[in-house]
C-alpha cells in the first residue's frame, strides 16, 4: 500500500514491525502500523513471520541447552 | 572425577559451536570455553544435577561469552557484507512490495521439528559477523538493546539497522532453506 490518505508505505511498517521486536514503539507508531495491516495484504503475512521468528528464536534458546546437541528433549524442564 | 572430565570434554564441542556463533572468532571462542570448563572443574558442586550438565555449562559458557565482548569489543566492527541492505530487493521504490511474503502456516508444525531448529541454527551462521553477533547478543544471550548499546558502544539507531537486517536475512534464509524447499542443508559457506 502506498503513502495515501497519511497511510505508511508496506518498507515503513516492515520497519516499525522489525523494530517492535527490539523497542516498545510509541503509541503514533502502533497506530501507524495498526492502520495499515488492515489494509494490505502483504504486511499481515510479514508481521506472522516475524512473530514465528519470534516464537522460533525461544524454541532455539532451549534446543541449544539440550543434553545431546541432537536436540532431544526428554528431560523434565523446571 | 574423570567420569566428570570425560562428560565435560564430550559436550566441549557444542560448547564451542555456540561461542563460535556468538563471537565470529575462533580464538575468542576457545578462549570462552576453556574458560567455562576450567570453571565448571573448579567448581563441580555448584552443579547441582538436578538439571542437564549442558544446561548448566551453556548458563556458565554466556557468562564467558559477555567477558569476551568486553574484552574484545574495540575488535567487533562491520564488514562490507553487514552493510548490506536487503530493502532494494524486497521493495520498489514506492516503497510497495516487490513480491508479496508467502504464508509459513501454522507456527507448530515447523517448532516442534528438530530439523527446523538446525536450519535456523544455520542460517543464524550463516550471518554477517556483526549481524550475527548482535543477533546473537538479543536473541541468544537475551541481552536488553541498551545493554547491547553499552557494550559494544553502538547508538541505538546503528543496532536496530544492523538487528533489522540480520531478521530480514534470517527471513529469507528460512523462506528459502526451510519453507520453499522443506530441510534442505544449507551448503558450506553459503550466505543466508
Amino acid at each position: 500500500m502506498s503513502g495515501k490518505f497519511g497511510f505508511s508505505t508496506c518498507k515503513e511498517v516492515t520497519h516499525l514491525v522489525l523494530q517492535g521486536e527490539d523497542r516498545q514503539l510509541g503509541v503514533a507508531e502502533r497506530l501507524k502500523v495498526r492502520m495499515h495491516l488492515m489494509i494490505c495484504k502483504a504486511c499481515p503475512i510479514f508481521a506472522e513471520q516475524v512473530a514465528l521468528m519470534r516464537q522460533a528464536s525461544q524454541r532455539w534458546r532451549r534446543y541449544s541447552e539440550t543434553a545431546d546437541g541432537s536436540g532431544s528433549d526428554h528431560t523434565p524442564r523446571p | 572425577m574423570p567420569e566428570f572430565a570425560k562428560a565435560l570434554n564430550a559436550l566441549r564441542p557444542q560448547l564451542l559451536k555456540y561461542a563460535q556463533m556468538q563471537l565470529r572468532n575462533s580464538s575468542w571462542a576457545e578462549d570462552a570455553v576453556s574458560e567455562t570448563l576450567l570453571a565448571a572443574l573448579e567448581k563441580p558442586q555448584s552443579f547441582s544435577g538436578s538439571s542437564q550438565l549442558k544446561t548448566w555449562l551453556i548458563g556458565i559458557l554466556k557468562h564467558k561469552l559477555i567477558d569476551q565482548i568486553r574484552r574484545n569489543c574495540r575488535e567487533m566492527s562491520t564488514t562490507a557484507e553487514d552493510g548490506e541492505d536487503l530493502d532494494e530487493d524486497l521493495f520498489k521504490p514506492d516503497g510497495h512490495w516487490r513480491d508479496s511474503p508467502k504464508h509459513w502456516g501454522d507456527p507448530e508444525h515447523c517448532l516442534d521439528q528438530l530439523d527446523f531448529m538446525r536450519v535456523l541454527e544455520a542460517c543464524v551462521e550463516h550471518l554477517p559477523g556483526q549481524q550475527g553477533r548482535l543477533f546473537m547478543m538479543r536473541e541468544w544471550l537475551e541481552l536488553d538493546t541498551e545493554e547491547i548499546c553499552k557494550e559494544l558502544k553502538l547508538s541505538p539507531t546503528n543496532l536496530w539497522v544492523m538487528l533489522h537486517r540480520a531478521r530480514l536475512r534470517l527471513r529469507e534464509c528460512l523462506q528459502h532453506h526451510w519453507f520453499d524447499n522443506k530441510g534442505q542443508a544449507l551448503p558450506a559457506g553459503e550466505k543466508a
